[in-house]
């Protein structure tokens, strides 16, 4: 009785929710739980029916699970087996009602749609029309079409001060600076996306400006950002500019607003992989479009290969910010994205080629890594996505080259069923927050990899609790974790109004622009704000919380991966 | 043809069920080890009637032997594995150090390609136990140089029954 009475006082000091649940719904064939957090004496549950109100079904309730890092414990309300679509609430005695939700086909449409468009608000040097904007319309800021070469850039026929046109592109984050890095695993992300589910994509409309071209809106929007990529390399030796950027970040205004010079910065290994990369998947991919953009394709192939020649001569040039500020009076302290080990980036880039090209040289670049582990991917960590690439495109590959994918699938099974355990045994019966170390820098992005991960596996082996565990990560970050936030702008009834965004902030509309992913829990604070001391609270809905509310688009691009294959693996047209 | 198709398949299966080590389980002595300070030892030994013993009570030193393997052209994946038994090996002052299992990949030239990779780093007391790994070759790789040390600690490490096996890719998957 007495640990009763300190579990409830202990809720109610960190002001946690009573039923937490997906707050966009639930697919009717696949896992659905609510997640109570209050300490509660009876076992049941039950699903009522509305408006009518009536008991549909009655479950048992799990016993409490301890997080086993936070003193907060959880009940799981799994009502799986009831698949009947329309709208209901949970009841339990002795706490609140859960809001209402509901269980239906296509119950992410909204959510994928909205992601999807969320890139086109990002877009740099581009007025955002009131058609397509509505109240978030604006006008174009930050042109780049004449950035200076900064010191670190200099290079046979591009002088120090000289001038570059790297106009188009999108803002990186809640700041408007342009790293190729960070470009490079969001661009591909949704190439990728359009690769597994290019029938779903040439159906889906986001309302986004374009010709009537028949080029699904996904590619229209990755074209955006891939042709500023392909300027940020330097067509004199194809090396790849590290990132577009201000000396220092911008105040909290609207683009127009922000006027401070802007330099291309250092060429690098790892920025230079991203392009080989992104451009050799791209070459895959807009081969089949010709006519909608001539050349583009064929541009995309040698843009890739002088970028791996240029890799392949330069293979560990380091991007070190705090050096190159030592080296010259224009210092940069805008985000590094620095990456010291590269092995990853070889990976990623030799498996894109392989897949476009089929060589041999690729192969064997590929094949000499084959030892390295691999895992979730990040920004920095980006070798698991060649092997999704090689899987991908098994049936392309020459015979003998064929043969690897069952490495690759075994290594991602393993770590799919890792997840699948967590999934099974965690505390919110999701696979994120089975682990203290979930609650990074942008863990949010880490559950919708970590959803990628498992879609990936589905794909390949069927299985179906691989698309259960990938589901569960949505339901967590649309609502069922601890805080009680859908993380993402708009959907849900209560989602993140702060964002550490500075279009959202400076635009002078309450709402914040809809479909962006925060960060989310984040228990190293590095913002210094005060949070929460739990790890899954640690997180604040406040525009200075960069460390938990920023959006970025390497955070955004797996959401919409996971939004939109979940909606069409549950209409069944994969 | 298709005689000649069975009997590379024969020899394909050969080459991958042969030990590539020279006298793995050291019932030769030391024969095909460049040995800088083991011993054989026949009070000591997982099977047959040796093992190879090496002991060290100075931690500032790097005491033990090593064999170069040549592998058959083409070879894409295999096993190594050891039997090792450690008696009252120290700690040193890096996680690595300890009674070591470990490889290096070598070109034509001899020459280490990348950096040395850790199969075992035992300390304490430990009866024999077996270690593997199954490592893919990577292009360029011609031989595996084996080398079982005791890394900058003191105590005793027997070895015995070292192997290096070429295997298929279905054999490699298991080890995954």
């Amino acid at each position: 009785m007495l640990s009763l009475v300190t579990t409830v006082a202990t809720a109610q000091q960190t002001g946690l929710p009573e039923i937490v649940l997906d707050q966009s719904g639930y697919y009717p064939k696949l896992e659905k739980s609510a997640v109570v957090l209050q300490a509660i004496s009876g076992n049941h549950f039950e699903l009522l029916s509305m408006p009518d109100r009536k008991t549909v079904y009655t479950g048992v309730l799990s016993e409490p699970k301890a997080t086993g890092y936070s003193k907060i414990k959880t009940r799981i309300a799994d009502f799986s087996a009831f698949d009947q679509p329309g709208q209901y609430i949970i009841r339990i005695p002795g706490i609140s009602e859960s809001p209402v939700f509901k269980i239906s086909d296509n119950v992410h449409h909204d959510l994928a749609v909205a992601a999807l468009k969320a890139f086109y608000y990002q877009r740099a040097s581009s007025a955002l029309d009131v058609n397509y904007e509505g109240k978030w319309n604006r006008i174009a800021g930050h042109p780049d079409t004449a950035v200076y070469i900064h010191p670190s850039a200099v290079s046979k026929g591009r002088k120090a001060d000289s001038k570059i046109n790297v106009s188009g592109g999108w803002y990186d984050a809640g700041d408007y600076n342009k790293y190729v890095v960070n470009s490079g695993i969001s661009t591909s992300t949704l190439l990728s996306a359009y690769e597994d589910f290019s029938e779903y994509f040439l159906g889906l409309e986001v309302h986004i400006p374009h010709a009537k071209n028949k080029v699904p809106d996904v590619l229209t929007e990755a074209v955006y950002n891939l042709r500023w990529m392909l300027k940020m390399q330097d067509p004199g030796d194809g090396g790849v500019y590290h990132k577009c950027t201000n000396l220092d970040f911008d105040g909290m205004v609207m683009p127009d607003k922000a006027i401070s010079k802007r330099y291309v910065v250092a060429k690098g290994t790892a920025a230079t992989l991203n392009l080989a990369t992104v451009a050799a998947q791209a070459y895959r991919i807009f081969k089949h479009f010709p006519e909608q953009y001539p050349g583009l394709a064929d541009s995309c192939l040698l843009a890739s290969k002088k970028a791996w020649n240029w890799s392949l001569n330069n293979p560990n040039i380091v991007y070190d910010q705090d050096m190159l500020n030592k080296m010259s009076d224009l210092k940069v302290t805008t985000g590094a994205y620095g990456d010291k080990d590269f092995e990853d980036e070889w990976i990623w880039a030799s498996a894109e080629l392989l897949a476009s090209t089929g060589e041999q040289a690729y192969f064997d670049a590929f094949f000499a890594r084959l030892n390295a582990p691999v895992s979730l991917p990040s920004w920095s960590n980006v070798g698991i996505l060649g092997y999704y690439t090689l899987i991908r495109c098994e049936g392309q590959l020459p015979e003998h080259y064929k043969s690897v994918t069952s490495i690759l699938k075994k290594k991602i099974v393993t770590l799919a069923d890792r997840y699948l355990t967590a999934f099974k045994t965690g505390p919110y019966h999701t696979v994120i927050g089975a682990s203290l170390y979930d609650f990074a820098w942008g863990s949010n992005s880490s559950a919708m990899n970590q959803s990628i991960l498992l879609i990936n596996a589905y794909l390949f082996s069927k299985k179906d609790a691989y698309l259960d565990a990938a589901v569960s990560n949505l339901d967590y970050i649309l609502g069922k974790n601890a805080t009680g936030y859908s993380f993402v702008t708009g959907v849900g009834y209560k989602s993140p109004l702060h964002p550490h965004h500075r279009l959202s902030f400076a635009d002078g509309i309450t709402e914040p622009i809809p479909g962006l992913l925060v960060g989310g829990p984040n228990r190293e604070k590095q913002d210094g704000l005060k949070y929460n001391s739990e790890p899954e609270l640690s997180y604040l809905d406040d525009a200075n919380s960069y460390a938990s509310n920023e959006i970025a688009i390497n955070w955004n691009a797996p959401l919409v991966y996971v939004a939109n294959a979940m909606e069409c693996i549950e209409k069944g047209k994969k | 043809m298709a005689v000649g198709m069975i009997m590379l398949a024969v020899h394909t299966y050969a080459l991958a069920q042969k030990n590539l080590v020279v006298n793995g389980g050291f019932e030769n002595e030391l024969d095909g080890w460049v040995d800088y300070s083991a011993k054989v030892t026949p009070y000591m030994y997982s099977a047959g009637k040796m093992s190879s013993a090496i002991f060290s009570s100075d931690s500032s030193k790097w005491t033990g032997m090593h064999q170069v393997v040549s592998l058959p052209k083409n070879t894409q994946y295999i096993l190594m594995s050891a039997k090792i038994k450690v008696d009252g090996v120290s700690i040193g002052k890096n996680a690595w150090n300890g009674a070591l299992f470990l490889f290096e990949t070598l070109n034509n030239q001899e020459t280490k390609i990348g950096e040395g990779i850790n199969v075992a780093s035992v300390t304490g007391d430990e009866d024999w136990k077996l270690y593997e790994k199954a490592y893919i070759i990577p292009p360029g790789v011609t031989k595996i140089k084996l080398l079982f040390a005791l890394g900058y600690v003191t105590g005793t490490m027997f070895v015995d029954e070292v192997s290096l096996k070429v295997i298929t890719q279905s054999e490699f998957e298991k080890y995954l």
